[in-house]
């Protein structure tokens, strides 16, 4: 072969690039980390999870916490840029815990929310925190929901953290500025709350929020 | 003046698919070169934040390949693969969670170049992948290898003549 051919081939090996979703969320998680550890509730739970869990279903949790923690850093009026960054970690969490998902390892990461479930709706309950800090959980609720299949909200161990994230949201929507459809959405929720309906009630919170 | 994260920040944009495209052709696996990669720039931030303005690394790109070059050793020593590089042409590492682009990367011709550069001797891999896929001069390289520019020249020379033996192999 002759060296203008090789190298010329060694030169299209720079298509070798790494996944997006990866290159945000290591960004991310490097330049986050003091804010992170600010975050005591979500540091002491990833900490936890670290320990129990193999290393990529730790990584799923870590982005879960990041997302969590990130809104949480930057209530109300966050930066454009941080905002960016956030959405995309949403956009990253759903994608890895998909691709998992693919892979068959949802439970272990369910297993993983479950043991910290009840702390997590504890500390929340006993520190209310800013709405959105409650969305984000909300959406990764939802995510997991979605690519386990179950019905999250019937398992014990999650259903104090489901009513605490519909209570919460359903305030913070009382507050808001609705449409008079949204505000008959909202009675159907508070019913579906009444009735311990946390995941469908979720379902239409994430419906209202999306559309604000 | 930028802070410290946005500097770092656009450092780790214009670095990040290189050491990774630097790191995975050593280890042949996403997973464990996205591993690695992460923990070069983990310790690259560090360092960068911990060090005052006067002393902070201004060849910051050499810093990160060095780290990537020590951060693969020390992988294949924890793995007990220190022999790994073989006279034969490697086979294909079979990685299961190869992407689609890789995935058609394997079956071409590129594929093939890919695979002989894995078996390269590791300073014959670190000279190639430096000069030709990243385009660097040859006195950079020398000075990342520690070798004189002759020295360097003479190991790209016997580097792809070993790359295009092994080729012919296949």
């Amino acid at each position: 072969m002759e060296d203008l051919k090789l190298i010329s081939q060694l030169k299209a090996l720079k298509e070798i690039r790494p996944r997006e979703n990866w290159v945000v969320f290591t960004k991310s998680k490097i330049l986050s980390t003091e804010q992170i550890k600010a975050t005591n509730i979500f540091s002491i739970l990833a900490s936890r999870f670290y320990i129990q869990n193999s290393k990529k279903l730790a990584y799923v949790f870590a982005l879960l916490l990041f997302v969590v923690a990130g809104i949480f850093s930057f209530p109300g009026n966050a930066p454009v840029d941080n905002q960016a960054v956030i959405k995309k970690n949403v956009v990253a969490l759903s994608n890895v815990v998909n691709d998992l998902a693919k892979q068959g390892k949802t439970d272990s990461v369910i297993n993983g929310i479950k043991t910290n479930a009840l702390e997590l709706a504890r500390n929340l309950n006993a520190n209310p925190a800013d709405p959105d800090v409650m969305k984000g959980v909300a959406v990764s609720l939802k995510t997991l929901a979605n690519i386990s299949g179950v019905d999250l909200s019937l398992d014990a161990d999650i259903e104090n953290l489901y009513q605490t994230v519909v209570k919460n949201q359903i305030t913070d929507l009382e507050k808001s500025t609705l449409t008079d459809e949204q505000k008959v959405k909202l009675a159907e929720i508070k019913e579906l709350y009444n009735n311990k309906k946390y995941a469908e009630a979720l379902e239409k919170i994430l419906l209202i929020n999306s559309q604000k | 003046m930028d802070s410290l994260n946005e500097q770092f920040g656009r450092i780790y944009d214009e670095y990040i698919e290189k050491i990774y495209r630097f790191v995975y052709l050593k280890v042949g696996s996403q997973d464990i070169a996205e591993d690695i990669t992460s923990k070069v720039f983990t310790k690259g931030w560090e360092s960068y934040r911990s060090t005052n303005q006067e002393a902070r690394i201004k060849n910051f790109g050499a810093f990160l390949y060095k780290s990537a070059r020590n951060a693969v050793i020390d992988h294949y020593r924890q793995k007990g693969r220190t022999n790994i590089v073989s006279t034969e042409v490697s086979t294909p590492i079979a990685d299961p969670e190869v992407n689609a682009h890789e995935a058609a990367l394997l079956g071409s011709d590129i594929g093939v170049v890919k695979n002989a550069l894995f078996g390269l001797k590791k300073e014959y891999q670190d000279v190639i992948i430096w000069h030709y896929l990243e385009d660097m001069p040859i006195n950079e390289v020398a000075r990342l290898t520690g070798k004189s520019e002759g020295a360097t020249r003479v190991m790209l020379h016997r580097g792809l003549k070993e790359l295009r033996d092994k080729i012919q192999q296949v």
